[in-house]
């Protein structure tokens, strides 16, 4: 459980005291960190994974630290992601926060990629942060506000890896969605933000590099060129899930519609 | 504790460069969670940063935070601006923050590490104002300042970064500023209302919801009186 009790005053907005969160993809690697945190710092915690066994089960590792409800749930699919979060209303109330965390990791050279492949990358990316949000936003009018998180990429900005252009065009969706909605859902008291993480070691590269290899794809591209990155290391998912409870607490009351690169300065160098 | 490894500064020895109230917050914040934070209340002149950031090092043994907070404003037209009022913002703005960072880095560098935050503004990359030639162009300068030092001293272990706000109170004008309107002084043009400065008291007390509330909301009385708060609040920032 938290142990907000002994903090500063000056703590006290960086917490999710009582507050309800919907993290998807996180029965594993970002989601799964971030999810972990908020617990520490007094949220409860819906765990919603493609991988319904694997949701249960993080949920179930999680729960010593506070309030954990895991449900399956296939992003891209309406009726799915409202069952999900019909779920998350019967068990805490309603949902106060979400992180659209679920993310397609599949990668094809642009000059053969199948269409099924193109869409399937859409309807995880882009159509998945558009269902969940939708389904956020009606709780979270009934709750007097909220906070989303869209976990984007810094690849939607700048070039990383190729082949990788489904990725950087859904990536790029989602932030185009932050924005949009950050400016249609401020009256409602919601704020929409992005985090574009930079590498990062989670199973998510891993499955990349299977599925590449598999297909004969050798990854190429600016992330791949050694000394590229300024800080000359890969990122602890923890460091992205940080900047996802900074955007989705109080603290970050004023900050709306942002697209908060953690990168370790990639995209600068 | 795990906010307070998260976002605890607790020991941190911490300057904060200009007498803003973001940057009077800032201090006051630092020191509320355990650091040891100065304000220096200075004009960002080379002898007078050079002579508050090596005092500081003196007086603490290193510098771990250096936020650089000055910030001066001031719109005017294009055609009239004279060259002392487009100089007076650069020198604020953009060759303090120059000034700044150069006495600080050496004393990061040695010691390890650290983190600069330059206060900059949310002008610096979208239209906000009419006549903000002179602020715009020193500001968005200081997030070119910001990318090329964050660049540079990765590898010292130094991270740099900007902070780009919208509508918070900057102090007093300048005298001879010129009110031109522009897109921020637009009715409904602030989504969220305007920002704290005080705390959350303070904040409740201005419209949460100004957009909602001008065109669905309160009589004509109420509308005027919310629209002339954040036309005065809008006046007196970036």
């Amino acid at each position: 459980m938290t142990d907000n009790q002994t903090l500063p005053t000056a703590l006290a907005p960086f917490t999710l005291t009582g507050k309800v969160a919907l993290i998807t993809g996180a029965a594993s690697g970002l989601g799964k960190a971030t999810a972990g945190l908020f617990l520490d710092v007094g949220a409860k915690v819906v765990i919603a994974d493609l991988d319904a066994d694997g949701a249960r089960a993080t949920a179930a590792e999680l729960a010593g630290k506070g309030p954990t409800l895991g449900v399956g749930m296939d992003v891209s699919d309406e009726a799915a992601v409202q069952a999900g979060f019909a779920a998350a209303a019967a068990a805490f109330g309603g949902v106060d926060i979400l992180v659209n965390n679920a993310a397609y990791r599949g990668k094809a050279n642009t000059m053969d990629m199948s269409v099924a492949e193109w869409d399937i990358m859409h309807a995880v990316c882009a159509r998945g942060s558009f269902l969940c949000l939708r389904e956020a936003v009606k709780q979270m009018r009934g709750r007097g506000g909220g906070a989303i998180v869209n976990v984007s990429s810094m690849s939607a900005q700048h070039p990383t890896i190729f082949p990788n252009m489904h990725y950087d065009s859904a990536k790029a969706g989602v932030d185009a969605i932050t924005r949009l909605a950050a400016v249609e859902f401020a009256k409602d008291g919601i704020r929409v933000n992005s985090v574009l993480p930079g590498g990062m070691a989670t199973p998510g590269p891993d499955k990349m590099r299977a599925a590449q290899a598999a297909g004969g794809a050798v990854i190429a591209g600016p992330a791949t060129i050694p000394g590229r990155n300024p800080m000359g290391r890969i990122a602890d998912p923890i460091e992205m899930a940080r900047a996802i409870l900074f955007l989705a607490s109080d603290a970050a009351s004023y900050v709306n519609g942002a697209e908060l690169l953690v990168d370790a300065g990639f995209t600068k160098g | 504790m795990t906010l307070e490894r998260i976002f605890g500064v607790a020991d941190r020895k911490a300057l904060v460069i200009g007498a803003t109230p973001v940057g009077q917050a800032t201090t006051a914040l630092f020191n509320a969670l355990g650091a040891e934070a100065e304000l220096a209340d200075i004009v960002p002149g080379e002898a007078a940063i050079a002579d508050a950031v090596s005092a500081f090092v003196a007086r603490h043994g290193r510098i771990d935070v250096m936020v650089y907070a000055v910030t001066r404003i001031g719109t005017y037209a294009l055609p009239t601006m004279s060259l002392d009022q487009w100089d007076q913002l650069h020198d604020a703005n953009l060759r303090g923050a120059f000034l700044a960072m150069r006495a600080t880095i050496p004393a990061m560098r040695t010691q390890g590490g650290g983190a600069i935050v330059a206060v900059s503004t949310m002008g610096s990359v979208h239209p906000v104002l009419k006549g903000n030639g002179a602020y715009g162009a020193s500001k968005a300068g200081l997030n070119g300042l910001v990318r090329a030092a964050a660049l540079d001293h990765a590898e010292d272990g130094i991270r740099v970064n900007a902070v780009l706000p919208g509508a918070v109170p900057v102090g007093d004008p300048p005298a001879d500023m010129e009110r031109l309107g522009g897109p921020a002084m637009q009715p409904g043009r602030a989504d969220a209302g305007h920002g704290e400065r005080g705390g959350r008291r303070e904040r409740n007390r201005l419209p949460r919801v100004p957009g909602r509330t001008l065109h669905h909301g309160a009589g004509a009385d109420a509308r005027r009186r919310i629209s002339d708060r954040l036309m005065k609040g809008l006046q007196s920032s970036t």
